[in-house]
């Protein structure tokens, strides 16, 4: 490609100019998100004054016992979220799939979490798992006619870590519904319905049209589905906060050292060090879809048996 | 011809079937009755001492909702909701929908690495974006400011209304710019008389969901106004649960805070559903 | 192999009549063809007998055994779609398979199948392709041999070759007819390309808006159809049909049509004696229509027509010539390449009375039909 001239350049940049101030607008907190994360996180105030760089500040957080308890705890939220959301987008999914009166208008109800405010939502579950009253607690405890008796005492939602972070979780699953069917939704809709009238025409039942036909055809939105969520379970932060106040998930600890303990620059390093963790999850899911993939679709001409 | 998509056939698959959907609209309906019942109730029917929370209040009561509206503090936390919002919708929009136009119909150069540019922010999660931005606008005195909260939220909104803007531009029609152009129309005249009222339905739904994004945000707003005077709808939510309050009055702010979100939402669920399943994959 | 009974079948899809009160019967080991315009319900028949669609009112028998309300995987049924429907995610192999595996037939039993069932359709070297990497032709052998695989007792095929080219599509009709020669399945077959229907079908079942308007062997469809619509769906170029009544000249009872007096067979010159006066619409088919150069001798009940040409359409060893004749009735014949006709020529063209057709201008229906 030839060199552009300088009056090519000008003509250019007559044509996109009002993409510039967005474009600055952008690049610039970009650049500055980017430059503070760094700048924290490598720097250390100390007696004599802010010391630049250094690995120090990352070395302290790295070993404080809350940073390995939040770690621990992000990567089980993500790990048992993750899949859960899927089967639930499934779920929504697969129900919308056959044709029935009203199917618009059950659609429409099944995008309401993504509507409420995911503060309002915690909120909710705050009040609905209270302790020791809360619709939860006197539901499990059978105090309502038409569900058995499951305790003895109510529990205390926000004492243990699972509970806590549990309920947290229930939360944004119930919020990110309507994304994940969506997506699902999606796949399902571009299945060629010819392909399961043929399965069905060669002795396929619902079981085995679904094994055999829809889930390798759909796998495309399970990896993304799986891609995305995860990484949001990464980012999660309004439930754990809410609803898990002690029990942190990395988040909720940036939150912390910031606002508690004043420390912005620890803050920033948890902050980088979550970034990282995230860009790490996406290539290891990346790589595993790939896998995946070869494994359901057969190679074409250059397939080994 | 009309063919619906067959599912499995049979009764015992329509009866777990009508379960299945019954249970889903209830899992997805029961928060938000619930919600609202917490709202209208009497404190009798949430400190019931032991006794079965009932499903609806014993005297439902719009108490809290007469109380809200009278107190000057939260119309003060209404109206500062409300002018971040607005302001963030004309900031995002004025600066997003001619990037949207120029990405949509011209050919940049570097087109996708902008673009990847352009929402690389969004890959950062808000609360590790939250911390340096934060820190600069503390060295800029920007913090507990309006404009501090507008510009925040405005760096949020602005990929998405980029994104809407672009695909409402996209399929007008080039014929239609060249009829305009060859009678006499210049660019400014083009875009304002041609291509603006084409686009109008998806940089409506782009404006809807800037004011939602803002009204709804609390990480940036909890950060950036915590300590000041300034509280916004979902501030003010937080900090009231900080004090034990009764939880009607919780539920009555959640409402009042949900509201517009599910109206808006309801009525424009089209718009809705295709910017999320596009920015979902972006 | 079974037979397959369709009895009073009817269907509507919400408000619109798809099937109309339909019998149709399909002998062991038949191949039939559903052939009939878009819309009439063809593809409609097909899928219930299928099972992919609901009977609303009949019952079909397959095999003597009722067969409405058991869903297609557990009917002895294989079918080959217009869009062949192969799964983009297996091989050749694996889709041809598809259905012994899930019936769990044993790996040397499906090694057996195949070893038969590529050669037939001339799949060698193509086991190991995805069907993105297979060209049309190959994809409807594809679709063909994954239901030959399955042993059905009734092969069903929708429009499978609609989406050949001409070319293509020949090849497909005589391979089809040699798969049914060797495999003697019972073949019902759904299209709306006449050539198809009269190339490879034992019997045709003609199917006009919902019901069913003749069935019979392709020569019986062609030489006596039961209506107009039937004169005119089948048989190319289209028929020519003009209007006229039953008259008598010079001791002789034929047609009165506009074009002049239309001479008729011995046979039915007696038979319509007694309908003198009745109108008919009248039915000739290009192909029976000389001209006169060329013949040699003529028959007592070719009927001599003036007429000028007006276009000349070539067709390669033919020519059709659209031409006027008297009261501005327009024909159609042909012409083999040896003649030459110009527009505007007056020409002289032979009836052949024994193949005009006579039909009731209300029912339609063919006067000399005998079922």
């Amino acid at each position: 490609m030839a060199r552009p001239r300088s009056g090519q350049i000008v003509g250019t940049l007559r044509e996109i100019w009002p993409l510039l101030p967005a474009a600055l607008y952008l690049l610039t907190f970009l650049g500055i998100v980017l430059f503070y994360l760094i700048a924290l996180t490598f720097s250390k105030v100390t007696d004599t004054g802010v010391i630049f760089p250094t690995l120090r500040t990352l070395g302290e957080v790295v070993v404080m016992p809350q940073f390995s308890e939040a770690l621990v705890n992000t990567l089980l939220f993500a790990l048992v979220g993750t899949p859960l959301e899927l089967i639930v987008g499934l779920y929504l999914a697969l129900l919308l799939y056959k044709w029935f009166p009203f199917r618009d208008t059950v659609r429409s109800v099944f995008m309401i979490p993504l509507a409420i405010p995911a503060l309002v939502t915690a909120i909710l579950l705050f009040i609905l798992f209270d302790y020791p009253g809360g619709h939860v607690n006197h539901l499990l405890m059978g105090k309502y006619a038409f569900f058995p008796q499951v305790l003895h005492d109510p529990i205390n939602w926000r004492s243990s870590k699972v509970f806590a972070l549990g309920v947290s979780l229930v939360g944004k699953v119930w919020r990110d519904m309507p994304i994940t069917m969506l997506i699902i939704s999606g796949g399902l809709l571009s299945i060629d319905p010819e392909l399961l009238d043929a399965a069905k025409s060669m002795g396929a039942g619902w079981r085995r049209q679904f094994q055999h036909v829809i889930v390798p055809l759909i796998l495309p939105s399970i990896s993304a589905v799986v891609l995305l969520r995860s990484i949001e379970m990464w980012k999660e932060f309004i439930f754990p906060f809410v609803l898990a106040g002690q029990h942190e998930l990395l988040g909720t600890f940036i939150e912390s050292l910031y606002n508690s303990w004043g420390n912005a620059h620890q803050s920033a390093a948890v902050a980088l060090i979550l970034v990282f963790c995230i860009v790490a999850t996406s290539f290891l899911l990346f790589w595993l879809a790939e896998m995946l993939r070869r494994l359901v679709v057969e190679g074409g001409e250059h397939a080994k048996r | 011809m009309q063919r619906g998509r067959s599912g499995p056939t049979g009764v015992h698959y329509g009866v777990l079937w009508g379960l299945g959907i019954a249970i889903a609209v209830g899992l997805v309906a029961a928060p938000i009755f619930l919600l609202f019942k917490y709202s209208i109730s009497d404190i009798s029917s949430i400190n019931t001492g032991g006794a079965p929370i009932p499903f609806w209040p014993y005297h439902p009561t719009l108490k809290y909702f007469t109380y809200l509206f009278g107190d000057r503090q939260f119309y003060g936390v209404i109206v500062n909701s409300l002018i971040v919002s607005v302001c963030t919708v004309a900031a995002s929009m004025v600066i997003g929908v001619p990037a949207g136009y120029v990405l949509g119909r011209y050919r940049v150069p570097g087109r996708e690495l902008m673009l990847v540019g352009l929402f690389s922010v969004r890959l950062f999660p808000d609360i590790v974006s939250v911390i340096p931005v934060a820190e600069f606008f503390i060295r800029l005195n920007a913090h507990n400011t309006y404009w501090g909260v507008v510009l925040a939220h405005s760096l949020l909104a602005l990929p998405y209304v980029i994104l809407m803007g672009m695909s409402a531009f996209e399929p007008i029609p080039r014929d239609l710019e060249h009829q305009a152009m060859v009678m006499g129309a210049n660019r400014f005249q083009v875009f304002i008389k041609v291509l603006l009222p084409l686009a109008v339905p998806g940089l409506a739904a782009a404006a809807i969901y800037t004011f939602l994004l803002s009204w709804d945000e609390f990480i940036f707003s909890y950060f950036l106004l915590a300590l000041g005077k300034i509280s916004t709808l979902t501030l003010y939510l937080k900090q009231k649960m900080a004090f034990s309050p009764p939880q009607n009055l919780l539920a009555a702010i959640s409402t009042c805070l949900s509201l517009p979100v599910i109206v808006f939402s309801l009525l424009l669920q089209k718009y809705m559903t295709a910017g999320i399943t596009s920015g979902a994959i972006k | 192999m079974a037979d397959v009974v369709l009895k009073n079948i009817n269907k509507s899809f919400g408000a619109h009549r798809v099937i109309d009160s339909l019998d149709l019967e399909i002998r062991n080991g038949e191949f039939v063809t559903l052939l009939g315009p878009s819309g009439c319900g063809k593809s409609t028949l097909l899928r219930m007998v299928a099972g992919l669609e609901s009977i609303d009112s009949g019952d079909l028998f397959i095999g003597g055994k009722r067969h409405n309300h058991i869903p297609p995987q557990n009917r002895r049924i294989a079918m080959v779609f217009q869009s062949y429907a192969l799964f983009p995610h297996l091989s050749v192999r694996s889709n041809v398979l598809f259905g012994l595996k899930i019936k769990k037939v044993p790996f040397k039993v499906c090694e057996e199948k195949l070893s038969w069932v590529v050669p037939l359709l001339g799949l060698e070297g193509l086991e190991r392709r995805l069907p993105k990497e297979l060209s049309g032709g190959q994809r409807q052998r594809v679709a063909l041999a994954r239901a030959l695989v399955l042993d059905p007792d009734v092969l069903l095929l929708d429009e499978p070759l609609s989406n050949l080219d001409a070319a293509l599509r020949e090849t497909a009709m005589e391979e089809l007819k040699r798969v049914h020669r060797q495999v003697g399945k019972t073949v019902i077959y759904v299209t709306h390309n006449q050539v198809e229907a009269m190339t490879m079908s034992e019997r045709i079942a003609l199917l006009n808006d919902s019901h069913l308007e003749q069935y019979d062997k392709p020569r019986v469809v062609y030489d006596a159809p039961r209506t107009v619509f039937a004169s005119q769906f089948i048989g190319s170029p289209a028929i020519n049909l003009l209007p006229g009544a039953i008259a008598r000249q010079d001791e002789e009872t034929g047609v009165q049509t506009a074009l002049g007096f239309l001479m008729l067979d011995r046979e039915r010159s007696c038979k319509l004696q007694g309908m003198v006066g009745r109108s008919v619409q009248v039915g000739i088919r290009p192909q029976n229509m000389a001209y006169v150069e060329h013949l040699q001798s003529r028959r007592a009940s070719d009927t001599c027509v003036e007429l000028t040409a007006e276009l000349v359409e070539i067709l390669g060893d033919r020519s059709l010539i659209v031409a006027r004749g008297r009261g501005e009735t327009q024909l159609r014949f042909l012409i083999t390449r040896e003649a030459d006709i110009q527009q505007d020529q007056k020409v002289s063209v032979l009836v052949d009375g024994r193949r005009v057709l006579l039909f009731d201008p209300e029912t339609q229906v063919n006067i000399g039909y005998a079922p």
